[in-house]
């Protein structure tokens, strides 16, 4: 059979360009959605503009390869400093930014003759197999609809108008359907199932919502109850009577840099707490004081009366805006750019507004005596199961007879001999015997044990006690030139209440640090250096936190100027000029090139137009005289030799016609 | 154990992916992708806003599903295959579809399925593909392209769905459809789809039709020379049977030029004064020309494409043979020895090409068998063309224990590198190197 007589109606299932404006909508969308509405409303107008102009420009696979290269170069530029700016949090900024990074091949498919993008462009494993690629995976596809739908998911980043951004999602992709609609269908059976589909999917995402509250509200429950302490001012929930191996991680939340060796350990705490029912430390009601920034220095100072006597240079992860900040108990002034507001409670906690991510402030100290908060009644409160089991110790180390000096000392003495720290916690008990246990049976656990056993036991001994809970500098690097603080450094300890003076003391046997840091991976050292990179480009280095990095921004600039000298490099190719030059080609062949026609154009103009179907050489013996139309006459047919001969010498001809010309 | 759990995994991506590519239309795909990166995105409700995306083409998927549901229709379909089809050149063939039902239909889609079975974990683990050089180190250690060339392979062909526009009620149309063998042998036709894509464009639903066929593709011919070996014309025992159907042993059939061994008395004067060549007249009779042509299969780890080669121009040889006093035996050991005549009237070349058609390689080498055929063979045969794989050291002793008899013997060693050794043995002159990248040059220079 010969296949040029054989009408195949072959379904191609591929995508179709977008139909004029849906684009600059969706782009709109975004902008409006994330504030990017300049932006946007340029690019959806570059790329709705070759729907209206008739040039094109010629690019070549090549071409077509190195833009889909440097679309990705960009991306990865971005998101390299989103990253570094962002942090993890960053990822819905790259996503916000996404549309930026595809406008470029999306400029290239519309402004180019192929009107599609070619898979190899998008996949390097394509790109290299070349043609001998399957048909399957090597074909040429329009990106218009993909972008539209990128566009859609980026817009959604900018979580803003929750409602109306549900609507005008929908009537973009209802735009989108209805140039993809089934043509045998009529509109009718087209808008039944799209209704059904925008009523089904508005009350779909709002069970979403709805699903994720409580969803949290249980999971949030379940890890209060399993979970380690949370940084909570009004209430910490122990791990106490949580079974299994306790298992903090590596990640490094703190760094230190001090002008001098520290005296290590030292405790940095973040809050206090007074009150211990079942497993939970909690305080009454608290209210935090903001802190006034003192004009002439900008610190914030937190006892007025002193001077520092040293400080600290640190670097702090923060996941909120607001958080408890671990300060150490001689705190005095906290300063540095990325602060924004300082709060205190008499609880001891800082807590300060900023931005989330590695910020840096320096925290001066004082060695001079604080003025101190009383006690209150809480501190001396022993939870009623526990009362008979701290009577029993406290008799037994005759605690009521000795001064509270002596009290401490003893108490020191009894935890650091009688028991030791494990992370493991293997066996069950029933709720509110963990503790009685821990004194009288397995005598041994972990620091929030050792605290709060500490605690109860002292305030049975009259002395006021709260729980404490921070974290423990003590690990120096040599090669960072600062202290390091990771999660698994999270300490507790408590303070104690005696001549008028809070006094720390950690019961908890030292041998916790280095028995946590055992169970480190061996990936530590990489995810050190990957964090410390993080730290030094984030800005956040302490001591450089005036410089901006927005330096990152530069590197686009010789990309986008390699871009536009791309552009302006490649032949502009008019698609309407084309047609004509093509047209015109033809007939150049016949001689349209002819030098006569411009001494035509002129006779024409002087004398008298040419008659339709009027041959040259019966209109030049109509409009001149005889003797003058001979030397035209002769012209015309070395013309009409050059334009219709095909086997003349056209070369000489055209010679002929040009001496000919200047003689007449 | 990796490659087992891959092909296991593999199997199940594949399956789910080819009833994607059957099911969902160019948009319905795009809604698909999109479902799960918006899902993604959209986990936290409360970070952005993209689980109302989801939500959409969730709920979009869902109700094309559901109204796909509603496709009815009572039709029957017949497909009209020719009889054959060449490897990599395009065949059409037509469907007739008949809509049996009181209102006519329109935008239906044809797909006709070829059966493709999914390879064995013995042959994934085994499957050669060229393209793996040029492949990334991903793909190559996990296999999946080189699986899904296996896949094509075995299945033969590439079918392009077609439209169908409007079908009026109670009529039928026939629809034209191109296929692209990509290998030779049978395909195995299974089943015709009749699709029809949801209102809103997205899923089609289909109605599935049992029709098994089966179509015979050739292997690709070459332009390939006319014997002219200088072998003897032999005594074949009972060569007048073999040549039975021409006629009796002395009638005359035609002139043709003169060989050496050629009576005198046959020579035709009249035409050597007209032409100064020695032309005979031609009787049928018990010495006749015989060829032998040895096909080669053990592929051992060597590309599957120079098999191809190989077939294709034994192919070639065995259709370019016009002479029609000649014998020509196409021999190979596949699972047997198999040995083939064609020629004076025996065994046409269509029975030829079908065999041709379905030789596989092998894989453990068969040259000793072969040398035992052989050496009953090269009694009886006038001239021998020797289609290799290979010119190792079993192939060599083959070709020197050849040699020794003394028979015209042209040897084609087909190769995909340029860096085949071409070594010496005695009374072998005739030893030509057909490249795979330039066959068609390489077999002009033979002849």
């Amino acid at each position: 059979m010969n296949n040029i007589n054989i009408n195949i109606k072959t379904v191609k299932n591929r995508l179709k360009a977008a139909p004029l404006g849906l684009t600059l909508a969706s782009l709109l969308l975004w902008g409006w959605q994330t504030d990017y509405l300049f932006y946007a409303i340029i690019m959806g107008v570059l790329l709705e503009l070759p729907y209206f102009i008739k040039w094109r420009i010629e690019f070549s696979e090549k071409d077509i390869n190195q833009l889909a290269d440097l679309s990705g170069i960009l991306f990865f530029i971005v998101t390299v400093y989103v990253f570094v700016n962002y942090s993890f949090q960053g990822i819905y900024k790259i996503l916000e930014l996404l549309p930026f990074a595809l406008v470029i091949l999306m400029l290239a498919q519309n402004y180019s003759m192929q009107n599609g993008i070619r898979t190899s462009a998008l996949f390097i494993s394509i790109r290299r197999m070349g043609n001998k690629a399957d048909s399957d995976i090597l074909y040429d596809t329009n990106i218009s609809l993909p972008y539209i739908f990128l566009c859609l998911i980026s817009a959604s980043s900018g979580n803003k108008y929750n409602e109306v951004f549900f609507f005008s999602s929908s009537f973009i992709i209802v735009w989108t359907l209805w140039g993809l609609r089934a043509k045998h269908h009529s509109i009718i059976s087209w808008l039944t199932p799209i209704a059904i589909v925008i009523s089904i999917s508005f009350l779909t995402q709002q069970g979403l919502q709805t699903l994720q509250n409580n969803a949290e509200i249980f999971f949030l429950d379940l890890f209060e109850q399993y979970g380690f302490s949370s940084r909570d001012p009004d209430r910490a929930r122990t791990t106490i009577g949580s079974l299994g191996r306790l298992k903090l991680s590596d990640r490094i939340v703190l760094r230190i840099k001090s002008d001098h060796e520290l005296d290590t350990p030292l405790y940095f705490r973040e809050t206090s707490y007074s009150r211990y029912h079942h497993g939970t430390w909690s305080n009454p009601q608290v209210e935090f004081d903001i802190i006034e920034k003192t004009p002439a220095k900008k610190e914030w100072r937190l006892n007025k009366q002193l001077n520092d006597t040293g400080n600290f240079d640190i670097a702090i992860y923060l996941q909120d805006q607001s958080s408890i900040l671990p300060v150490p108990d001689n705190i005095n002034t906290l300063s540095g750019k990325d602060l924004i507001q300082v709060e205190t409670s008499i609880y001891g906690s800082t807590r300060i507004e900023a931005r989330e991510g590695w910020i840096s402030y320096r925290l001066g100290y004082s060695d001079k005596d604080f003025v101190e908060v009383e006690p209150t009644a809480d501190d001396l409160v022993i939870q009623l199961n526990y009362q008979n089991d701290f009577k029993l110790v406290a008799e037994e180390l005759e605690l009521y007879t000795k001064s509270p000096e002596q009290i401490i000392n003893t108490v020191k003495q009894y935890f650091k001999d009688n028991f030791y720290y494990s992370i493991t916690q293997n066996q069950r008990y029933t709720r509110g015997q963990y503790l009685t246990k821990f004194l009288f049976k397995d005598k041994k656990g972990h620091c929030e044990y050792f605290a709060t056993a500490t605690a109860l036991l002292l305030r049975e001994a009259g002395i006021p006690t709260r729980y404490t809970i921070g974290y423990s500098v003590q690990e120096y690097s040599a090669w960072q030139k600062m202290y390091l603080v990771r999660a698994r450094h999270a300490h507790s300890w408590l303070k104690y209440y005696i001549n008028g003076k809070w006094h720390k003391m950690d019961t908890t046997p030292s041998i916790w640090a280095p028995m946590e840091a055992a169970d480190r991976t061996i990936m530590e050292p990489f995810f050190d250096l990957l964090s410390y990179l993080r730290y030094k480009i984030t800005g956040s280095e302490i001591e450089s936190n005036t410089e901006s990095n927005d330096w990152l921004i530069w590197l686009l600039i010789p990309l986008m100027a390699y871009l536009v000298w791309r552009f302006y490099n490649k032949q502009r190719v008019d698609t309407k000029k084309t047609r004509n030059d093509n047209f015109d080609t033809k007939l150049k062949r016949f001689g349209m090139d002819s030098p006569i026609y411009p001494l035509l154009q002129n006779l024409e103009q002087e004398a008298a137009t040419r008659l339709q179907g009027e041959t040259l050489s019966k209109w030049i013996k109509r409009i001149l005289p005889i003797t003058e139309a001979e030397k035209y006459l002769q012209l015309i047919k070395l013309h009409n030799r050059y334009r219709f001969n095909p086997v003349s010498n056209k070369r000489h001809d055209k010679q002929s016609i040009k001496e000919l010309l200047d003689r007449v | 154990m990796l490659r087992r759990l891959l092909f296991a995994n593999f199997k199940l991506v594949y399956k789910l992916s080819q009833w994607m590519r059957q099911r969902f239309t160019a948009a319905g795909m795009l809604i698909l992708l999109t479902m799960p990166v918006a899902g993604v995105f959209g986990f936290d409700t409360r970070s952005t806003l993209s689980f109302q995306i989801f939500s959409i083409t969730l709920i979009l998927l869902i109700t094309s599903i559901s109204f796909s549901l509603l496709f009815r229709g009572k039709f029957s379909i017949d497909r009209k295959l020719p009889d054959y089809g060449t490897v990599g050149t395009a065949l059409y063939y037509s469907c007739a579809i008949k809509n049996n039902n009181k209102k006519p239909r329109k935008g239906l889609v044809l797909i006709d399925d070829l059966n493709s079975p999914f390879p064995t974990l013995d042959e994934f683990i085994h499957a050669k593909d060229p393209l793996d050089k040029i492949r990334n180190r991903v793909d190559r250690i996990m296999g999946y392209p080189r699986l899904m060339n296996t896949i094509r392979k075995l299945r033969g062909a590439a079918i392009a769905p077609v439209s169908i526009d409007y079908i009026a009620e109670n009529s039928e149309t026939e629809e034209n459809i191109k296929l692209i063998p990509l290998r030779r042998g049978y395909l195995y036709f299974e089943k015709i789809r009749l699709a029809q894509a949801d209102p809103l464009g997205l899923f089609q639903a289909q109605k599935i039709f049992k029709k098994k066929d089966k179509l015979l593709i050739l292997p690709k011919l070459y332009k390939t020379p006319t014997l002219n070996t200088h072998g003897k014309r032999t005594y074949q025992q009972g060569g007048i049977n073999n040549a039975s159907s021409i006629g009796d042993s002395q009638e005359f059939i035609s002139l043709r030029d003169y060989r050496p061994g050629d009576p005198i008395r046959s020579i035709h004067w009249k035409s050597f004064a007209k032409t100064n060549h020695l032309v005979v007249k031609e009787y049928n009779d018990e010495f006749f020309i015989r060829y032998g042509l040895i096909l080669d299969t053990w592929l051992d780890d060597k590309s599957e494409d120079i098999f191809e080669d190989a077939i294709s121009i034994a192919a070639s040889f065995m259709t370019a043979q016009k002479e029609q006093d000649a014998l020509l035996d196409l021999m190979f050991i596949g699972n047997n020895t198999y040995r083939f005549t064609s020629g004076r009237g025996l065994g046409g070349t269509e029975n030829i090409m079908e065999v041709l058609a379905c030789i596989k390689p092998v894989y453990e080498s068969n040259i000793k068998s072969m040398e035992v055929m052989l050496n009953e063979y090269m009694h009886e045969c006038s001239a021998l063309i020797c289609i290799l794989l290979d010119l190792d050291k079993p192939r060599q002793r083959l070709l020197r224990t050849l040699a020794s008899y003394n028979v015209p013997i042209k040897v084609l060693i087909i190769s995909d590198t340029e860096k085949l050794e071409i070594v010496y043995i005695p009374h072998l002159t005739d030893i030509n190197v057909i490249h795979h990248d330039r066959l068609q040059q390489d077999l002009d220079v033979l002849s």
